[in-house]
């Protein structure tokens, strides 16, 4: 899987001076690091600028660190079908709430409200109804701090209406 | 924008057969026109990811064995190329076992389609050609039995290889599906690419354009049926895919028809690409010879000291790939399925991603069922091809 040219990394440090940082990879995957402010400015550069169209939000995941400060990280895997390269976009989400994206991919209308209702990560300018679980459910179960075998929940939970 | 006016709410599934049991949609109808649509899903959430995060690496696989659980072996295909990718061993997988890899990922491909074709012209009102597609897709069980032991959860992807090579069984009964199967797939399109009941139904249908697929992370058939010819398979290729020569079937009608004409064509593709694969394949080992990452054979476990100890320290301790990360994804009958593994250098996952292709897929079907009648409904969700173990995990 081709990844993000150095000189185009570059032109992206350039951009957003201070904002972006480049984070140690394994295996040759390109993955920065954004700041929550600036992360809809970023992305919308990486959708529209020639340079880059990234046309395809490939994934929208959450990773859970209990120990930190912001906690979650949430990770974007991004794509350019006609460019065919990838990137990876991470950003800290301080106070558990960063921007939604759902304006540039539609893509990310299901992916976010997944990770709200999994991790507890607001997405804001959006409604995040729950996806998979019931409404009422209060727990998240993807945290780290949630056991394997569940939690007991009232049973006016499981009203799936 | 205001929002029309619905006489009736319906409720349709999860029990509907079309809805396959665990997707269930408020169509708000005017008439017999969808005004509003919405999707309840999440019936057969398991948590998996969360199930992979307490497992060691080599005991996860027969749980992502059940994730998509009519195409096993891609996604087994896709976790142990993300786990080799973060040990750093995806060249030293010998090269027979990357062919038998990819026989196994075809034929997966052809008996998923085999199954939605099934099913699809089922819901549509063509019986014949479900009983025509499964009896084909049993012959390719058969075969998945005679090589792994398993018909529908076959655990025959190893980290490392593949579990067993081939028998003189299994590759006289993959030639005689090779010759039989392209008049098969001969008569079903004789029965349907012209039938008048069959185009009307699915003609003009459910259209996804191009840029809309895009947007929406829309990838596989649908994509393709849409004018993109993104595959996983040419634009990352992964196993021997780049040493071999198939087309990638586009249409650009982006409709139920166009959709079912790419996974038709698929078929097609895909019986080449296993030829090719059987003319290729060298003789030799099908698993890496590194101890530390796979299983030693039997005899040397029962036989030999080393065998035993090796055997103990993967068992109990397992693999313990570098802290980092990784995403490796692989074309899966439905489109992309991505694994992305977070590692802390322990013998478990720190974070195991799966991207289901069916949830995003699916994503777009409340917008895209909006103006059409509700027997559309039936035609246009069959055609995105949603297996819904996927799109819950």
């Amino acid at each position: 899987m081709l990844y993000l040219s150095d000189s185009l990394v570059e032109v992206l440090k350039e951009e957003f001076k201070g904002k972006v940082r480049e984070l140690p990879n394994l295996r040759g995957e390109t993955s920065l690091e954004v700041e929550k402010e600036v992360l809809l400015t970023f992305m919308g550069f990486l959708k529209h600028d020639d340079r880059f169209k990234m046309d395809m939000l490939v994934d929208l995941t959450v990773v859970d660190y209990p120990d930190r400060n912001p906690r979650f990280e949430v990770v974007y895997h991004l794509r350019s079908l006609s460019l065919r390269h990838n990137l990876r976009v991470k950003c800290w989400a301080e106070g558990e709430e960063v921007p939604s994206v759902v304006e540039l991919w539609k893509a990310a209308d299901w992916l976010e409200r997944e990770a709200y209702e999994m991790f507890g990560v607001k997405f804001t300018g959006r409604e995040l109804r729950k996806l998979l679980l019931p409404q009422k459910y209060p727990y998240f179960p993807l945290r780290k701090d949630f056991p394997l075998e569940g939690k007991e929940a009232p049973c006016d939970v499981w009203d799936w209406e | 924008m205001e929002r029309e006016k619905a006489d009736l709410i319906l409720n349709m599934g999860p029990q509907h057969p079309s809805t396959h049991g665990v997707l269930r949609l408020i169509l708000e109808l005017k008439g017999e026109k969808i005004v509003n649509a919405d999707t309840v899903i999440g019936y057969v959430h398991r948590g998996v990811e969360k199930l992979a995060e307490h497992r060691k690496y080599m005991q996860i696989l027969p749980v992502f064995d059940r994730v998509d659980y009519v195409s096993a072996n891609s996604n087994e295909l896709g976790f142990v190329l993300a786990v080799e990718k973060l040990l750093g061993i995806e060249d030293k997988i010998p090269r027979r076992a990357q062919f038998l890899r990819v026989i196994m990922a075809e034929l997966t491909r052809i008996s998923s389609h085999l199954i939605w074709l099934g099913t699809h012209a089922l819901e549509l009102g063509a019986m014949s050609v479900f009983l025509y597609a499964f009896r084909e897709r049993e012959k390719i069980l058969d075969l998945f039995e005679e090589i792994a032991g398993g018909r529908l959860h076959t655990g025959y992807m190893r980290i490392g290889g593949v579990a067993a090579d081939t028998t003189d069984r299994f590759l006289d009964e993959l030639n005689h599906f090779l010759e039989f199967f392209p008049e098969k797939l001969d008569e079903y399109e004789t029965l349907l690419t012209e039938n008048r009941i069959w185009l009307s139904r699915t003609k003009g249908v459910g259209i996804i354009d191009k840029e809309t697929a895009i947007n929406w992370g829309i990838t596989g058939p649908t994509l393709r049926a849409a004018g993109c010819d993104y595959d996983v398979r040419k634009y990352y290729p992964y196993c021997v895919y780049d040493e071999l020569d198939f087309k990638v079937p586009v249409y650009t009608g982006g409709d139920v028809y166009d959709r079912y004409r790419v996974r038709m064509d698929e078929m097609r593709e895909s019986l080449k690409i296993i030829k090719q694969c059987l003319e290729r394949m060298p003789e030799g080992p099908v698993q890496i010879e590194d101890t530390t990452v796979i299983l030693p054979p039997k005899e040397e476990v029962y036989n030999t000291m080393v065998g035993l100890i090796q055997q103990f320290e993967l068992v109990i301790h397992g693999i313990t790939p570098p802290p980092g990360e990784v995403y490796a994804a692989v074309e899966g009958p439905r489109g992309e399925l991505g694994y992305y593994i977070v590692s802390d250098g322990s013998n478990k996952p720190y974070r195991l991603r799966i991207r289901p292709p069916s949830l995003i897929n699916i994503s777009i079907l409340p917008q895209l069922l909006k103006g059409h009648y509700l027997a559309d409904v039936i035609s246009i969700i069959g055609s995105l091809d949603p297996l819904m173990g996927e799109v819950d995990r």
